[in-house]
């Protein structure tokens, strides 16, 4: 949960007072912030509550676009929130309920490189002080995706229609994908037991493939496939017209496949006569609570070569965040050292910490070798104590 | 037998868990080259156990070196850390990227390492006259457990001379036509 007290001025001080009194002293512990993400794709979960603003920052390079996204971590829509994303202290794009029912999305192309400032506020918090109600009862938890991509963004590949032609998504999460009329746009994703998947749809300009302010010239529909199985969609969720969801995966889940297709297509057989328009496709997986470390890449469940392959591959960048399975030594940092400790762990289902070899620099042998000595010299004590009194 | 104990008790016990700095180097330090000509540079490691622990299980280092005065040609990476691990080289902007991380267990990187070896072979051809110096920018290493060990790094030095003029082979071809002709004609 990251969230910071803001400063305060005028009429917000008031409620912001009011809500302050409302909400008690009791506040969840916060970790400092601004919290940084690390692109191309970066996840993190946090929790809304009165009196809070919560900041991230995230570096991005002119010319590369910027996707942020909220979505309920319950399954739902009704946290109620308001995103802003600025830099350098100037806000350049703001959002209230672009995303799933009351939640915010926001994309922009960056005109200058720099750390990227995103908060996340109450839906009424308008100057992003922490007047807002969100969470008054309880924490209002959400989860957060930024997506970080230089144009032009990996494409999809046509034809795509069927699920066995569906296409993988790519590391970074972020696609650019064209619904022309009469087509479906399949993708998958591997996912493990308990994980979630969060999807979004933002509109692009066909022609500079730039991130569109308004969503209102196509009109998706986005549903989440198990085995063929139907089992969440979208029409309008936002912005616009555009579509986006997140759900758990189904129960023995091993791919979730993802098809977008015009919103008139509600058996995704291409019945529609929507576009042709450009989108691009944000994808991520939030883990099951207590998800493994190390098991960062497909299959899923098990830590193989191809996690210790596609750490050493990312080797040298910065972790997504605290949570992220190939920081293994949870430095912010993702190095050799990081592969080093998971290839310890190929074949098992579960990765602990590399055994401990001695506590504070003391080597175990040499605690026991010291403990026997101790022992043997009390016992010949007492033998010699018991040799005496006779 | 009690003073004995007691000593390899404290020994053991006050003995650092992690090992000392090992080396990474260039070998050798100094080299006299022409231009034109390639030459090899071995990166070696050294300070590590004699097939104890220490080990190593994974290193990362960045060599840099001037482009305006080497170009590079070529990296081999010779397996050190046993079959199978997976290794990354490449240059670029006088930056030579080598990482390799072992699959085997630490016990059997222990078996298989000396105290020291040779990680990779590098092959560089001067391109001007002059000195000019490699380096590290960058060296991270592990232990077999994945634990960091401290690394203190040592570079090269490269002195290349001139181009020596050499006669053509087909100078020389036809310099040899020539006594042979020559002497054909001597003997009639």
């Amino acid at each position: 949960m990251a969230k910071r007290r803001q400063r305060r001025s005028g009429a917000g001080l008031v409620l912001a007072v009011a809500l302050g009194l409302a909400a008690g002293a009791a506040r969840a512990a916060e970790p400092a912030e601004p919290v940084a993400l690390a692109g191309p794709l970066a996840t993190a979960e946090g929790a809304l509550e009165p009196l809070d603003v919560d900041v991230y920052t995230i570096e991005v390079a002119a010319g590369e676009q910027l996707f942020v996204a909220l979505f309920d971590a319950q399954d739902g829509a009704f946290t109620d929130t308001r995103l802003s994303i600025s830099l350098g202290g100037a806000v350049l794009a703001t959002d209230d309920d672009g995303g799933d029912g009351f939640l915010s999305r926001v994309a922009l192309e960056a005109s200058a490189g720099g750390s990227y400032e995103i908060r996340i506020s109450g839906f009424r918090d308008d100057d992003f002080d922490g007047s807002h109600a969100e969470g008054a009862a309880q924490p209002a938890p959400y989860r957060l995706v930024v997506g970080v991509g230089a144009p032009p963004l990996p494409g999809e590949s046509e034809p795509n229609d069927l699920a066995g032609d569906a296409d993988a998504i790519p590391a970074g999460g972020l696609l650019r994908g064209t619904l022309g009329s009469l087509d479906v746009d399949r993708y998958t994703l591997p996912v493990a037991a308990g994980d979630s998947i969060a999807v979004s749809l933002f509109p692009l300009d066909a022609a500079t493939g730039s991130p569109l302010p308004s969503a209102e010239l196509g009109d998706t529909r986005l549903g989440l496939f198990d085995a063929g199985a139907l089992f969440a969609e979208d029409d309008d969720g936002g912005p616009g017209l555009f579509s986006n969801l997140a759900r758990s995966a189904p129960a023995g889940a091993s791919q979730v496949g993802i098809a977008v297709t015009g919103y008139r297509d509600s058996g995704y057989q291409g019945v529609h006569p929507d576009g042709p328009f450009d989108y691009a496709l944000l994808v991520a997986r939030f883990e099951a609570a207590g998800a493994l470390l190390c098991d960062a890449a497909a299959p899923f469940g098990t830590i193989d070569e191809a996690d210790v392959a596609a750490i050493f591959a990312a080797r040298n960048t910065a972790a997504s965040g605290p949570d992220d399975p190939r920081d293994a030594d949870h430095d912010g940092t993702i190095t050799v050292l990081d592969a080093s400790k998971c290839r310890l762990c190929i074949g098992s289902a579960t990765c602990p910490p590399p055994p401990a070899c001695g506590l504070l620099g003391i080597e175990p042998l040499g605690v026991l070798a010291l403990l026997a000595a101790a022992r043997r010299r009390r016992s010949r004590r007492a033998a010699h104590e018991a040799e005496v009194s006779r | 037998m009690r003073k004995t104990m007691l000593a390899l008790g404290l020994l053991l016990a006050l003995a650092p868990a992690g090992a000392g700095a090992i080396s990474i180097g260039l070998s050798p330090a100094l080299v006299t080259g022409t231009v034109g000509v390639a030459f090899d540079l071995d990166v070696v490691v050294s300070g590590l156990g004699d097939a104890v622990a220490p080990s190593l299980g994974s290193y990362d280092v960045d060599i840099t070196f001037d482009p305006a005065f080497l170009a590079f040609n070529s990296s081999s990476l010779v397996g050190a850390l046993g079959a199978g691990s997976l290794q990354s080289s490449g240059a670029a902007a006088g930056v030579l990227d080598l990482a390799e991380v072992s699959l085997l267990s630490p016990a059997d990187l222990d078996a298989l390492q000396s105290d020291s070896f040779v990680l990779a072979t590098l092959r560089f051809t001067p391109i001007a006259e002059g000195t000019s110096s490699l380096g590290f920018s960058q060296a991270i290493a592990g232990d077999g457990f994945g634990a960091p060990l401290q690394v203190t790094t040592g570079g090269a030095r490269v002195v290349a001379e001139g181009v020596i003029p050499e006669p053509s082979a087909l100078l020389l071809f036809a310099l040899g036509a020539l006594a042979v002709t020559r002497s054909k004609r001597g003997r009639s």
